[in-house]
Formats: structure tokens, sequence, C-alpha cells
């Protein structure tokens, strides 16, 4: 019989006291897969998500993070508008690939209604790569690019609304969570539903850009709400003035006269820096890139993150004190069994290792159970995060790379939870202790 | 020419007492077991007979004299050396059975054989050692699903199912009634004559004295050194030897 063996029957004897430690282990290992894999989850949420736009252009007074959130997102709102002039002027630089308008300022049933062109899905993709155009559920249709008062609804919004293929419906002014200021009249039809796309267009109702201009009170005076309309600044653009600002230049109906973004893909998506630069220079617009933009937002996450790590370690070292304690209580009343493996020829180094093997495989136990443990988190958490945040969490997020790296950990930490208990066999009496002791 | 299983001569082992003493507990001067010899020891409690078994398989370190099993010097080496010479020439039977109650009647005999070196199919030769105490159809059984002379019976098949060449035996009946201490003392009997071993069996049980080839008695050394002497250094004057007859 094998020193594994032996600690893996010496295990089975005190079960209890072999699950109730391995549990704690669990927790701690629990805790860090189910981090893990809504980091890892989240990250590739949001860079799929980014993946069609290089740059997001916005008013000057819209923060970076702001004009990412919203043009990518749909969350946040922005606080200044952009001219529309510089839409002509992004579709007329040869390094634009695509520019794709938006404008926000409504919702229905707390859903955000965003107004765009049919440009918006050619450019963005599902999480599979392909267009969100495809996306779209036979018989439906992106809508065209003019005046009509059609729209395309994101998958869950869909579901959770109720707005199905040639459902009408109206809006409300506003971006507050759980419903606008007040109701518009004009009314939309559905012309399209996506399939989930595991993406922020899940969550979002599209209408065309030019019906978002003809809505009563959109075509106002601004009221620099930071929501289009009106145009930052208060003066719509006047095409006299500006040449870019001619409805013939922009392709867009002459009532569009401001925009919350311009999402921009680039030819070449490695001169986004240079290009965002440039375009920084500009008095009334920014140019903010959404990859920086994710990258910052992660750097704050972390925070929240290393938290939970940290949580997840005292946990373990907890699991680790415990299975110390446990072991080295069991061995006064091993000291027989010890003695009597001893007598049949066990060296010290025999018993010693039995017992470190026994710390060990209650932390590989509990390593294993916390594996599952954490993935059935994930998988009781993956609906209200697609819920909540438009996040999908997938079984297989946590590699196995990282189970190696637990698996390395928790051998260290059974080493040293064992090392004590250890010692106390290895000084354990022979003689004094092969006859019965209570 | 078969080297005799034990050889002892000139042991002394001392303890310390609890006011800074030490006392000897054993004083055997002489004593051969020649190899499949069975030797009865008795002796009045306190004689020293357990801490001579425990000197004989090296658990102890003798202070003086020398042990030679199966040709080999017990004294004079280090404990781990002690403890592979302990796995490759003894087998123990103990009064109190001591089987690991997490391991079947198997894997109990099986163990015997886990630190012995160069053991091919120990688990082959536990099930033969089994069926050999007739325990053949109680294989996969624990310690508590056992009477106690069938806890006995494995015992006796974890110290010999190895065929080591000296079993020492602790008052192995002790704990049996009559009927079942006079079956066990058969098998084992029976059983060291089969494998070749030799047996020294401590005993208080006139019954089983009167079964023995051979038997030697030793009693309790009468010397107690000076408060100050030190276990390893106290001198061998003024000892009075007990006998063990050669």
């Amino acid at each position: 019989m094998t020193v594994v063996g032996l600690a893996l029957r010496s295990l089975r004897q005190r079960l209890l006291s072999t699950l109730l430690t391995a549990f704690g282990v669990a927790l701690g290992v629990g805790l860090v897969v189910f981090v893990t894999a809504v980091r890892a989850s989240s990250h590739t949420a949001f860079v799929d998500a980014a993946r069609g736009c290089d740059v997001v252009v916005s008013g000057k007074g819209t923060t970076s993070f702001s004009a990412v959130m919203n043009a990518i997102f749909h969350v946040d709102k922005p606080v200044d508008t952009v001219p529309v002039a510089r839409l002509a002027e992004l579709r007329a630089d040869p390094n634009v690939l695509h520019a794709v308008p938006s404008v926000v300022g409504d919702v229905f049933r707390g859903f955000r209604v965003v107004g765009t062109t049919s440009a918006y899905f050619d450019a963005l993709s599902a999480s599979d790569g392909r267009p969100l155009r495809t996306a779209v559920v036979a018989p439906g249709q992106v809508f065209p690019d003019d005046d009509s008062f059609q729209a395309v609804v994101g998958a869950f919004a869909a579901a959770r609304t109720g707005l199905a293929l040639g459902a009408k419906f109206t809006v409300t002014h506003g971006l507050e969570e759980g419903g606008g200021e007040h109701a518009h009249d004009e009314q939309w039809t559905v012309v399209g539903v996506l399939a989930p796309t595991g993406t922020p267009a899940d969550r979002a109702i599209f209408i065309t850009l030019r019906s978002f201009f003809h809505v009563k009170g959109h075509d106002a005076p601004p009221p620099s709400s930071g929501t289009v309309p009106p145009p930052a600044g208060g003066a719509p653009a006047d095409p006299a003035a500006d040449p870019a600002a001619d409805p013939a230049a922009h392709g867009l109906g002459e009532e569009v006269r401001a925009l919350s973004t311009i999402l921009v893909k680039l030819k070449a998506p490695g001169a986004r820096y240079r290009f965002a630069q440039a375009w920084n220079a500009k008095p009334d617009v920014r140019a903010s890139i959404p990859s920086e933009e994710i990258r910052r937002l992660f750097e704050i996450v972390q925070g929240v993150d290393g938290l939970l790590q940290a949580v997840a370690v005292l946990v373990l070292i907890a699991a680790a004190l415990s299975i110390l304690a446990a072991l080295y209580n069991s061995m006064h009343g091993r000291r027989r069994e010890i003695a009597l493996l001893r007598a049949l020829g066990a060296r010290r180094t025999h018993v010693f290792a039995v017992v470190v093997l026994e710390a060990v495989l209650i932390c590989l136990l509990g390593g294993v159970a916390g594996i599952v443990l954490g993935h059935l988190g994930v998988a009781g958490a993956a609906p209200y995060l697609l819920d909540e945040v438009g996040v999908r969490l997938g079984l297989g997020t946590a590699d196995v790379g990282l189970w190696g790296r637990i698996a390395l950990g928790l051998v260290g930490l059974g080493l040293v939870a064992g090392l004590l208990p250890a010692w106390r066999a290895y000084r354990t009496p022979v003689a004094r202790n092969l006859h019965p002791v209570d | 020419m078969t080297a005799p299983a034990l050889r002892v001569r000139g042991l002394k082992k001392r303890y310390a007492d609890p006011e800074g003493g030490s006392r000897l507990i054993v004083d055997l001067p002489r004593l051969d077991v020649a190899a499949g010899e069975v030797v009865g020891l008795v002796g009045e409690s306190g004689s020293g007979k357990t801490t001579l078994l425990h000197l004989v398989s090296g658990i102890l370190p003798a202070d003086e004299g020398t042990i030679e099993v199966a040709g080999e010097p017990m004294t004079g080496r280090g404990e781990a050396e002690r403890d592979r010479l302990r796995a490759r020439h003894l087998g123990y039977i103990f009064q109190t059975f001591n089987l690991l109650p997490a391991l079947t009647a198997l894997e109990n005999v099986e163990l015997g054989m886990s630190f012995r070196p160069g053991v091919a199919h120990a688990r082959a030769a536990a099930k033969a050692a089994l069926e050999r105490v007739g325990l053949g159809d109680r294989l996969r059984h624990r310690p508590d699903q056992l009477s106690v002379g069938q806890q006995q019976r494995v015992a006796i098949a974890r110290a010999l199912a190895g065929r080591p060449a000296l079993v020492l035996a602790d008052e192995p009946t002790a704990n049996l009634d009559r009927r079942h201490a006079a079956g066990c003392l058969d098998l084992l009997l029976a059983f060291v004559q089969e494998t070749g071993s030799a047996l020294l069996l401590v005993t208080h049980d006139p019954a089983v004295e009167a079964r023995l080839p051979r038997v030697e008695r030793i009693d309790a050394p009468t010397e107690r050194s000076p408060t100050d002497a030190s276990p390893t250094d106290a001198s061998p004057t003024g000892v009075a030897p007990f006998g063990v007859a050669p």
C-alpha cells in the first residue's frame, strides 16, 4: 500500500472533517473562479462590442468615457453634441471606412431609443463577428435611410417589451432610468427584430435618424440638455455659413442638425491614435478611442476585482488554518496508528509524507469542488448579468491555465497547512504508543 | 549456513525516571534464537519483556550490547536504518492486534509488507495469508466487522505474509478466551513452521508456555543507577544480571 493509499483511507475514515475543511477551500477557489470568469467575460464582451468602432467623435463637452459608453454601450448621457457638418467631413476623409451618426434622447419602457442610419448595422458586428444586419430575423429588415418612422429592436429589448415585427410604439423623452420626462405622440413601426447578438445592441431600440428630428420638441431650440436635439451652442447649423453643413454634403435630411456621437471605422485601425489626435485639435469635437476607454474602465474595475481576489485569498488562508487545526488535533487520536505504522517498518518520513499528503489532498478536493462551485455561480449569475449589463458569461470562460495555477497554489497551501501536523506525527514516540492509548 | 534469527549479547536499556535518575529496564547478557526456532519468553510484569521486543525490533535504541537480526546488526545504526531492517526481517503481533480501523483485512495484511523493500505481489501474498488463516471470505471486512478472534488471525496473517526471518509476538492470546487462544496458538505455530520464520513469543499464560518447545525466563533487573547518572553513561558496575539461559 502506498503513502497515497494510506492518506486517502485516512481521509475517508474522517469523512466529515475532511468534507468540512475541503468546503472552506472550495469557497475560496469558487470565488477566484467566479471573479476571474466574470472579469474575462466582461472584458471579452466589451471588446467584442467595440470591434466595429475605432474612434468615437462627440461634442467637445462630452467626456471620452461618456462618449464611448453612449455610442457603443448605450449607457450614460452625452452632454454635448457634434455639429452635423463634421459627419460630412468624416465621410470625405479618405482614411475613414464608415462614419455612422447616432442621436439619443428618448426611451421606450426603459430601453434606449437610438436614432441612426442603416450603416450602423453594417459597421458594427455581433459577438460572432458577423455584421448586425445578418442578425435581423426574417422576414424583418433594416430600415431605409429616409424619414419614415421605422424601427429595429434588439433581442433582449424585444423580449422584455413585447415589441414584435409590425408592432407600433411611442417613446418618452429623456434618458433617465425607469422612464422619460414626457411622452411623444409620434409612433414608430417595428420592421426588424435582431436575434441575440451578445452585444449592447440586444438592449437597444433603433429608429431612423431623420425620424428622430421629426419628433415634436426635437426640432426646438437647444435646451442645452446634452442630448440631441438641439446642437450644442444653441444655433442650428447654417449651411450658408458652413458649407459642410449642407444636407447634400452629409447625405442626411436637412432636418438633421446635430448628432450625439459619430462612430468611426478606419480603413487602417492602427492609425486611430494619429486620427484621434488630429480630430481632437478641432475646437468643437472630441475624438475618443474605445479600446483606451475600455482599458481605463477595467483599470478602475480592477480595484474591486482585486478586493474580491483578496477576500478569496483570505478565505483560502482561513481554510488552510482550519485544515491545520483539524489535522493537528487529529494527531493526538492517531498516535497509536502512527506508532503501528512505524512498528511495521514505516520511517518517520513515511508518516510525515502521509500527513502532508492528507492536507494536500483536502486542498485539491476543495479545489475541484471550488471550480464546480465557481462555475455554478457563473451559471447562476449569467442570466442576471445578461439582463442587467448585457454581458454574456460563458461556462468555459475559466481556462485550463487558471485551473493549473489554482492546482499549484492549492498544493502549496496544502504543504504549508500539513507541515505542523506532519511534524507532530514525525515526532510521535513509537514504543509508548503501541499499546492502547486514550 | 543460515544466520540465526536473533543473536543478543550484553544488552542493557535504561529509562530516565521522574526524579532525574535512570532505571535499568533490560539487562540481558545473552539470547540466541535459531532460524525457524520457536522460543517463549516469560517473566513477571515489569521484567522488561515488551521493552526487549522493542529493542530487538529497533523501535528503541539499546544503551549497551549488540543485537543481530538475521545476521544484520540492529544496534549501532541510525533510526532510519533500524526501520529498514525491521521492515525487511521482522513481523510483529500485538496483544491488542493493532489493526488499522480504516483498512480492510486485506489492506491491513498488505500494509505489513508495504515498507519492505523488494516485495513483489504483496496483494497476492496478503490474500494467500488470509486464506491460510481461514479468512479468505473476509478480505473486504474492516476490523470492526470481525470478531476478536478473527482480528487476531488477521494480525497473524499480517506478521507472516511476508515470510520474515523473525516474528515477535507480545502476548498474542491474552485478549482471547481459552478456546480462541488455543486455536490462535495452533494457527501461529503451524504458520511459522510453514514460512520457516523464527518466533519469539512473550506470554504470561502457563497453557501457552506449555505448548512451546523452548521457554526463557527473564526477571526484572534490581540495579538502580545514581540519581545524577544519565541513561547513556550509567555504569554497568553493580548490575545484577538477570538470567536468560542460552
